[in-house]
């Protein structure tokens, strides 16, 4: 999210704590797809993350009043989009079987991963366990910053920083692999 | 392509399917949501300040109707009353359209405040008429708590009206700048 769109949201907030509705529907429209796609990588089925957001939007319209930084719109948004998801789809027990504790934690060294297709990632995404898959899709969507993803997560740091060190590797192996295929 | 360009998150977003009817439906539904904002303990407690409220009314309206003692004192009661009916009205309507108004939410703090100020200007014009009378000082005490309090939230009200207020003006400005900013960086053609 760019600087602007970052000024335009906060915007938004607080003409929505104004009273101005016409802002929400212009909130919602804004960050339909990200949360969407974010949703979508937790969800079964598209219906049910259609319900997830509708849920999200409907406790997001009722808290957006006592909402004291704008700025942190995005991180509560995709908190209430992970509680959503959280409660209604159990994925708290299907995160501690899937999530590795013995992962070891990445370092900062890292190099950041460039990929030359975002559609190949998408589906790639899809392939990977839920906890790599959560962490590299908020990463991926750039609206969160890493101790903001490890808030969310409820995970230390250098967690996040494993989850996405060895997710980006599973991606490039799948990548890889349909190279090989193709 | 890097994972931290704007364009990727972009190209992201778009590969992601979404059916154009469930998308509709989604919409529709919070946009409906979006008219009925009050949560089951919001409610509970409106319905509780309107039974306050409520019952106010009805003990000034029973002075004003059964205890006359002198206009003065009838200027307390009609202004009390006035007041409490007011706040009842704002509460009612709240409750049934099913949202809290926040834009009402200033007027009616000021709306209080001034109906306070009425109060406490007659109750001590009651005192000045009977200072030797105990209940004067008495009103006096309850007029000026009264007072107080309705000045407090007014003024908190009128703080909080204000902030939101200037920070829309500047996150405008801001917004407006970024936008300048943005397109002088683009090529020319």
């Amino acid at each position: 999210m760019t600087d602007g769109q970052m000024l335009e949201c906060e915007l938004l907030v607080t003409r929505c704590q104004r009273g101005d509705m016409s802002a929400f529907s212009s909130l919602v429209e804004m960050w339909e797809r990200p949360l969407f796609y974010y949703l979508r990588r937790l969800a079964p089925s598209e219906a049910e993350t259609w319900d997830l957001l509708q849920e999200t939007w409907l406790k997001t319209f009722r808290s957006i009043g006592s909402l004291r930084d704008p700025r942190a719109l995005p991180a509560f948004l995709y908190k209430t989009a992970r509680n959503a998801a959280v409660s209604r789809l159990r994925l708290r027990e299907r995160e501690e079987e899937l999530a590795n504790p013995a992962a070891c934690i990445a370092t900062e060294s890292e190099e950041i991963a460039a990929f030359d297709s975002a559609e190949q990632v998408h589906h790639a995404l899809d392939q990977l366990p839920i906890a790599q898959r959560e962490a590299l899709t908020l990463y991926f969507l750039q609206d969160l910053s890493l101790d903001e993803i490890a808030t969310l997560l409820r995970v230390p740091l250098g967690t996040v920083k494993s989850r996405l060190y060895y997710g980006k590797l599973t991606i490039r192996k799948i990548l890889q692999g349909d190279d090989h295929v193709s | 392509m890097s994972a931290n360009s704007p364009d990727f998150r972009q190209q992201l977003l778009e590969t992601q399917d979404m059916s154009p009817a469930l998308r509709d439906a989604c919409r529709k539904e919070i946009a409906a949501l979006s008219q009925h904002t009050l949560t089951p303990r919001t409610s509970g407690l409106l319905v509780l300040l309107l039974l306050a409220t409520l019952l106010f009314a009805a003990v000034g309206l029973r002075a004003m109707l059964f205890h006359y003692r002198g206009p003065l004192l009838y200027g307390v009661w009609t202004t009390f009353t006035l007041a409490s009916a007011a706040g009842a009205v704002w509460i009612g309507v709240s409750l049934w359209q099913g949202r809290f108004q926040w834009k009402s939410y200033f007027p009616v703090a000021d709306a209080f405040t001034v109906a306070a100020a009425v109060i406490s200007v007659l109750t001590l014009l009651m005192g000045a008429r009977a200072p030797a009378d105990p209940a004067s000082s008495f009103a006096t005490l309850y007029a000026l708590t009264f007072l107080v309090i309705c000045v407090a939230w007014s003024i908190h009200s009128r703080i909080a009206a204000a902030e939101l207020a200037a920070r829309e003006h500047s996150l405008r400005i801001e917004c407006r700048l970024a936008d300048l900013a943005g397109r002088m960086q683009r090529p020319s053609i």
